[in-house]
């Protein structure tokens, strides 16, 4: 049976076809645009941040009383953590990366507060503090220990005027020349002279589009609350969390230690709204997926009975087996590339709109070839089972009355 | 009991008019027994279709049980079938997946009655064709004549002024064949007129009339004497 | 009728179970999904305090940068928070029936005896006015009075859980806590409380847990209170001691206010123009005057309450129960054709075409409430499933009775518009055809 007589037949009962057919269009509508989504936001997680986010264990401890003394606990809590073995290096910290929690500023290259200062995250710490976080430099150097000074809050009396700042950073600021040694102006038009360039450092805030425009100024932040960043030796960080807290329980009782996490725990919780909208939406596609697979198989199934007699009819009259299974596989081929065909439509409608009501990204196009493919194996998969029972009904049949 | 004059059907596709029925002119009175013999396409279903309010005509009138029928709207035509026709098929077309209670059922349903009286004609309509004790079985747990047989319970519960039976002996060997055709004429018997599409030359001579059709036209028509050897049946209850 | 309907819907459904079984799973599926989501939305979408938010008003005053705006993208916004000063400033003039100036805070409690661990705890730093303006429920005692603010005096409301943790759930008014080396009267305890979204302090998170005690505005002087929230800042002030931080130009404190009228609306907007004037005068507010109130909603929908995911897997899981229901439409219409030569019968016998219509909206009513019932248990799930995914607090995410009817409400709505066609198929099929040949 050649393709004519089977669309006249298709045509003879259209809605039925029709209606698989719209099935198909708007499942790979909202196929696509998931998987699109879902991809971007595993990417999102995945990315570099230059951080030895695995290693890292993070502390929040605060004093309280009048006569706590907060920088002597800060020292004593810094040496107390760098003796414990296995620890690499520790460093206290106002802010933590990739925590949701952080301080931010602008730059400018000249002293001029009309023009546009370049936004970035700040975080002050001590020489120690890019070994505790596993980061690298590109170029320049750290801080020397005797350019840490103890900075109170609500002032930053004692800073030097030395920075390092991300590679993101430095293009962003001088997007025409090496930025080391260059001189960058804080909001109080001080100056700060770049002396290290960090090749790659997320900050705090995960959904930030500048996340890698890091400045950081050498000093010990002695706040109300203090945040230690601490980075063991591989697969030592279960073991020494709990050392950790222990020790610093003893050693001053003046104090409260409100949390001890990992660094990862911290990070999975500033992405799990996008873990889980790519949750949600894999369960979404794999249920609509299945749905539709189980739809066409039932739908082709009952075909096959209803059409029982008309096969045998076929059979006998000449029909080989492999005519049979290729009559079905062709018109269930013919009903999933006009669903394809009026998908692409849909799909490209649903990603404008989600483009343009909800600022997600432009859907790659690749996605769409891709898309149709896939539904062309998974449609010939679904319908197979049917076909080969159609193609086992006897030609026998033909002559039974009933 | 029915009158069809100059009733005409023509069926229409793209490619062909075919004129099943020319100017059909047919009555038939109460408490007969006729059958309607023709070869195949001579417009036997038609007529069969038409007397029985299953399908519409474009021509003539058509009047049955003193009513001009040939007008009714569908639901008025459901109406009409439900309480006044009962249907005899060819293939029994009991509903398999129905006990035979149920099946008897079926057009009652569409009445408003109570489950009393329904209960009480399904019982005696069952009991009338003999399959009284069966009454929970489903379709394919009988024969063939005993499936045939509850087709007949079936129009006779409804109480109808006239049974259309289509070949009702059609899919029977003959021994089942001739209790359906006894049972049919018992019917007859107690006052309920029969119309009977055959082509079984044989089956026809047991009925009253014979109207022959050809092309769509009555060609002939003669009354059966009876046959000697053909004892009408009394009902014996 | 309606009985012998439902039972032979029932017999129907028997015949073939497969592709009855596809259908309630499809409906089913699709109420699921969509139901989550929607739960979802309507829970971040909902009004949080349906009696009051037309009269209850969040505060903005532009005080910021004369050189550029709070937010580049949106530069007619003003700032969202005030400063200390302003707050301080719009609190001794009380022009509205109710206000509050308010910041997050955290305070360590000091054990009383030795042996207990002291521990930090989140604090809502408000004004009395709070808790009658947001119609707080109380179990025990009640929140503190003006006097109290005027005074400064250390008192403290507690959550149901912080006097759980501390007192054992019992009456605890009157007693005393320890923070910053000061004594906290228990003034009362706050019964469950959980405005969803939390609509006082969507800045700080509108999902957030709701803070485990509440102190008064006025004592955030004598014990030099910080805020754990966010502050926004853009003036370079030289700033050495609290009190000079209390009078920058930063942006840290939360304003409420409760006007009764439209009119007092109107009144207390020239009342925010006459005092943002004074202070130009002085030097500061240096930007156009922009001054603004916000009812409760026009407050959740300025912060976006509702992500953009959520709306996103709504409209989404519209599209799936689309497709759910084309998948019961193709479905009804195969299992319909089986049924071709019963129905064509069924005419024969005298059905009209109204009941045989009624007998197929049955069969998919049945249908649709059977995956309404599967559905809400899956929505159920899913709910389960999204609390756990976004660690939402408890009674975020539940089904109410509401989203429970609207799911059986859905369903039979969706299966029954999904019927229609097929059953109108079924009517059509006239009584004479199937008759004579099998």
């Amino acid at each position: 049976m050649g393709i004519g007589p089977m669309l006249s037949a298709l045509m003879r009962n259209k809605t039925g076809p029709a209606l698989v057919a719209l099935q198909i269009a708007v499942t790979l509508a909202i196929v696509i645009n998931s998987l699109f989504i879902i991809l971007q936001r595993v990417e999102k997680m995945n990315r570099d941040t230059g951080i030895d986010v695995n290693n890292v264990i993070i502390t929040y401890v605060r004093g309280f009383g009048d006569d706590f003394d907060t920088i002597a606990s800060i020292n004593n809590d810094l040496d107390l953590i760098r003796n414990i073995p296995g620890v690499v290096a520790t460093t206290v910290s106002n802010h933590v990366p990739l925590s949701g929690s952080g301080s931010g500023t602008g730059l400018r290259t000249v002293p001029d507060e009309t023009i546009e200062a370049v936004s970035t995250a700040r975080y002050r710490w001590t020489e120690d503090g890019l070994d505790a976080l596993g980061i690298t430099l590109t170029s320049g150097r750290n801080f020397y220990p005797e350019e840490i000074n103890d900075i109170l809050p609500e002032s930053s009396e004692g800073s030097q005027p030395f920075v390092l700042v991300t590679q993101d950073l430095a293009d962003s600021l001088f997007p025409e020349e090496d930025a080391l040694g260059k001189t960058v102006y804080w909001g109080s038009m001080d100056p700060a002279t770049i002396i290290g360039i960090i090749g790659r450092m997320h900050g705090s805030w995960v959904n930030w589009d500048k996340l890698g425009n890091v400045v950081i100024q050498p000093g010990k932040p002695a706040y109300t609350s203090n945040k230690y960043i601490t980075r063991v030796e591989p697969g030592l960080r279960d073991e020494l969390m709990p050392i950790i807290e222990q020790k610093l329980g003893e050693s001053n009782r003046r104090r409260v230690i409100n949390s001890n996490r990992s660094l990862e725990e911290l990070a999975d919780r500033s992405y799990r709204r996008d873990r889980g909208m790519a949750i949600i939406l894999s369960i979404v596609i794999t249920l609509l997926i299945g749905l539709t697979a189980l739809v066409v198989v039932g739908l082709s199934s009952f075909h096959v009975t209803q059409r029982r007699k008309q096969i045998g009819t076929r059979r006998a009259l000449g029909a080989k087996r492999i005519d049979i299974i290729k009559q079905f596989m062709l018109e269930n081929w013919i009903i999933t590339t006009a669903g394809a065909a009026l998908g692409v439509v849909l799909t490209i409608g649903v990603a404008y709109w989600l483009e343009v009501s909800f600022e997600l990204e432009r859907l790659d196009w690749r996605f769409l070839p891709a898309g149709i493919v896939t539904l062309w194996v998974l449609s010939s998969l679904a319908v197979f089972e049917p076909a080969r029972r159609a193609a086992a009904v006897p030609p026998a049949v033909a002559t039974r009355s009933v | 009991m029915l009158q069809m004059t100059e009733v005409k059907k023509t069926y229409r596709t793209e490619l062909v008019e075919t004129h099943a029925l020319r100017e059909m002119t047919v009555s038939v009175s109460k408490g007969e027994f006729v059958a309607v013999t023709g070869s195949s396409g001579s417009g036997k279903t038609t007529f069969l279709n038409i007397a029985g309010l299953l399908e519409s005509f474009e021509h003539g009138t058509y009047r049955l049980d003193g009513e001009d029928v040939s007008r009714l709207s569908d639901d008025e035509r459901s109406t009409f079938r439900n309480q006044k026709i009962g249907f005899i098929f060819q293939s029994f077309n009991l509903i398999p997946d129905l006990n035979l209670f149920e099946n008897v059922d079926v057009p009652l349903r569409y009445r408003r009655m109570s489950k009393g009286e329904r209960k009480q004609r399904i019982e005696h309509a069952l009991e009338t064709v003999g399959l009284g004790s069966r009454m929970k079985h489903v379709p394919a747990q009988l024969s063939g004549g005993q499936q045939q047989r509850v087709a007949i319970a079936r129009a006779l519960a409804g109480d109808p002024k006239i049974l259309l039976a289509d070949e009702p002996t059609g899919n029977l060997d003959s021994t089942m064949a001739h209790q359906v055709l006894e049972l049919l004429e018992e019917i007859h018997a107690n006052g309920t007129t029969i119309v009977m599409v055959t082509h079984d030359q044989e089956l026809a001579q047991r009925a009253e009339r014979n109207i022959q059709l050809l092309d769509g036209r009555v060609s002939a028509e003669e009354f059966v004497e009876p046959q000697t050897n053909a004892q009408p049946l009394r009902a014996t209850a | 009728m309606f009985k012998y309907n439902v039972k032979l819907a029932l017999k129907s459904m028997r015949r073939n179970v497969i592709l009855t079984a596809l259908m309630v799973a499809a409906i089913a599926v699709g109420i699921g999904i969509s139901m989550t989501t929607m739960t979802m939305y309507y829970m971040m979408n909902g009004n949080p305090i349906p009696a009051k938010s037309d009269v209850l008003f969040a505060i903005t005053l532009d005080s910021w940068n004369p050189i550029r705006p709070f937010d580049d993208d949106r530069p007619e916004r003003a700032p969202h928070q005030l400063t200390y000063h302003d707050a301080e400033r719009l609190l001794a003039l009380g022009e509205g029936k109710r206000q509050t100036a308010m910041f997050e805070s955290s305070l360590i409690i000091e054990p009383v005896d030795e042996g207990e661990m002291p521990f930090e705890t989140g604090a809502r730093v408000a004004t009395a006015d709070f808790f009658s303006m947001f119609n707080v429920p109380f179990i025990y005692g009640s929140g503190w009075d003006r006097a109290t603010d005027a005074a400064a005096e250390p008192v403290v409301v507690l959550t149901r859980q912080l006097n759980e943790r501390l007192f054992g759930g019992r009456d605890s008014v009157g007693e005393r806590l320890i923070m910053q080396g000061t004594y906290f009267q228990v003034a009362g305890v706050i019964d469950t409380w959980e405005p969803t979204p939390r609509f006082f302090d969507p800045i700080n998170g509108g999902f957030h847990e709701i803070n485990e005690m509440f102190i008064p505005y006025s004592l955030a002087l004598s014990l030099e209170l910080q805020s754990t929230g966010s502050d926004w800042g853009w003036k370079n002030e030289d700033i050495t001691s609290f009190e000079q931080w209390l009078n920058s130009e930063s942006s840290w404190v939360q304003y409420f206010v409760e006007l009764e009228t439209p009119r007092d609306r109107d009144a207390y907007v020239s009342h925010l123009d006459a005092y943002v004037g004074e202070q130009k005068r002085l030097g500061r507010f240096e930007r156009p005057m922009n001054n603004n109130v916000y009812d409760v909603m026009e407050w959740m929908e300025y912060h976006e309450v509702v992500s953009n995911d959520s709306k996103v897997l709504v409209g989404l899981s519209f599209l799936f129960l689309t497709v759910c229901l084309l998948s019961t439409i193709a479905l009804l219409l195969t299992k319909f054709i089986g049924k071709t030569s019963e129905t064509s019968l069924r005419r024969a016998l005298g059905a009209s075409r109204k009941v045989i219509f009624n007998q197929q909206i049955v069969e998919v009513s049945v249908i649709g409430f059977a995956g309404g019932l599967v559905g809400l248990l899956l929505a159920g799930l899913g709910l389960k499933g999204i609390q756990y995914l976004y660690e939402a607090p408890n009674g975020l995410v539940t089904l109410d009775w509401v989203m429970v009817s609207s799911a059986i409400g859905l369903a039979i709505a969706s299966s029954m518009i999904a019927g229609l066609y097929p059953a109108w198929r079924v009517c059509k099929i006239p009584p004479a055809a199937q008759l004579k040949t099998q």
